[in-house]
């Protein structure tokens, strides 16, 4: 393995609610580190997933983090690729402007078509 | 085929232990080759050195120590997501080295690992909750 090596295409699903367990605390830390690789890195947030990018969480009142900023930092390492499944926001009620950070809304058979071409898919 | 096997639960609570380590020792058996096994959130209990399941009950500790001495099988524990749940103590007076304060055959790294991994291997297998 060398850093030369071209890049993979990496996709990270997002399918729990932020704040009921770690996983997505803990599953950002890999994405931010596939980030420092320089890899190809894409965001998928389907089902409960969605609720991590909501605004207005108000976690530290409880003591747990509030991890939605972190969304805001992935540009900075790079990651632009933001999918968001349509049908997961709908039946939650959910808007795009609901959204901590701009994402791209696709049907759930575009993401999954993407996510077949990736190299790896990471999932907590 | 070049395979990274990551496991996210703990070895009792959940079946994904098991079910990990089958598929590992199958990959290996069918000629595989193996890149890394990655502790990752409660996986990294996996590593804890003083589990004692009962006596009729599978020893997960034990057998993934013999399996990385069988295979030359690289065990890595997440270290932040093992240090938040205890699994060593990283400093402090009497502190062991910390891959001494694990079971037998697993170390202690960082993430980068996990990527290092991932790129080098042609599938990435992720088990556990």
């Amino acid at each position: 393995m060398s850093l030369s090596e071209s890049p993979k295409s990496l996709a990270f699903v997002f399918r729990r609610a932020p704040h009921g367990s770690l996983h997505v605390q803990e599953f950002l830390d890999i994405v931010l580190i596939a980030g420092a690789f320089d890899q190809q890195v894409a965001l998928y947030f389907l089902d409960q997933g969605v609720q991590a990018l909501r605004t207005g969480q108000q976690p530290e009142s409880v003591g747990l983090k509030h991890i939605a900023p972190l969304f805001a930092a992935l540009e900075l390492y790079g990651i632009k690729q933001i999918y968001v499944d349509q049908q997961s926001l709908a039946c939650r009620g959910l808007l795009e402007s609901d959204l901590v950070i701009p994402v791209s809304v696709e049907s759930r058979q575009v993401l999954m078509q993407r996510l077949q071409e990736a190299d790896h898919v990471f999932s907590s | 085929m070049k395979l990274v096997v990551q496991i996210n639960a703990s070895p009792h609570q959940y079946q994904a232990t098991a079910t990990a380590y089958h598929f590992t020792v199958a990959a290996l058996n069918k000629g595989h080759q193996v890149v890394r096994v990655f502790f990752y959130h409660d996986g990294v209990l996996n590593a804890l050195p003083h589990s004692e399941a009962s006596a009729d009950e599978t020893q997960w500790r034990e057998r993934w120590s013999s399996l990385a001495s069988q295979h030359a099988l690289d065990l890595v524990v997440c270290v932040s997501s093992a240090q938040r749940r205890g699994v060593f103590q990283a400093h402090g007076q009497g502190a062991e080295p910390v891959d001494q304060q694990l079971a037998a055959g697993f170390r202690i790294a960082g993430l980068g690992l996990l990527m290092e991994a991932a790129m080098d291997a042609d599938r990435l297998v992720v088990f556990g909750v």
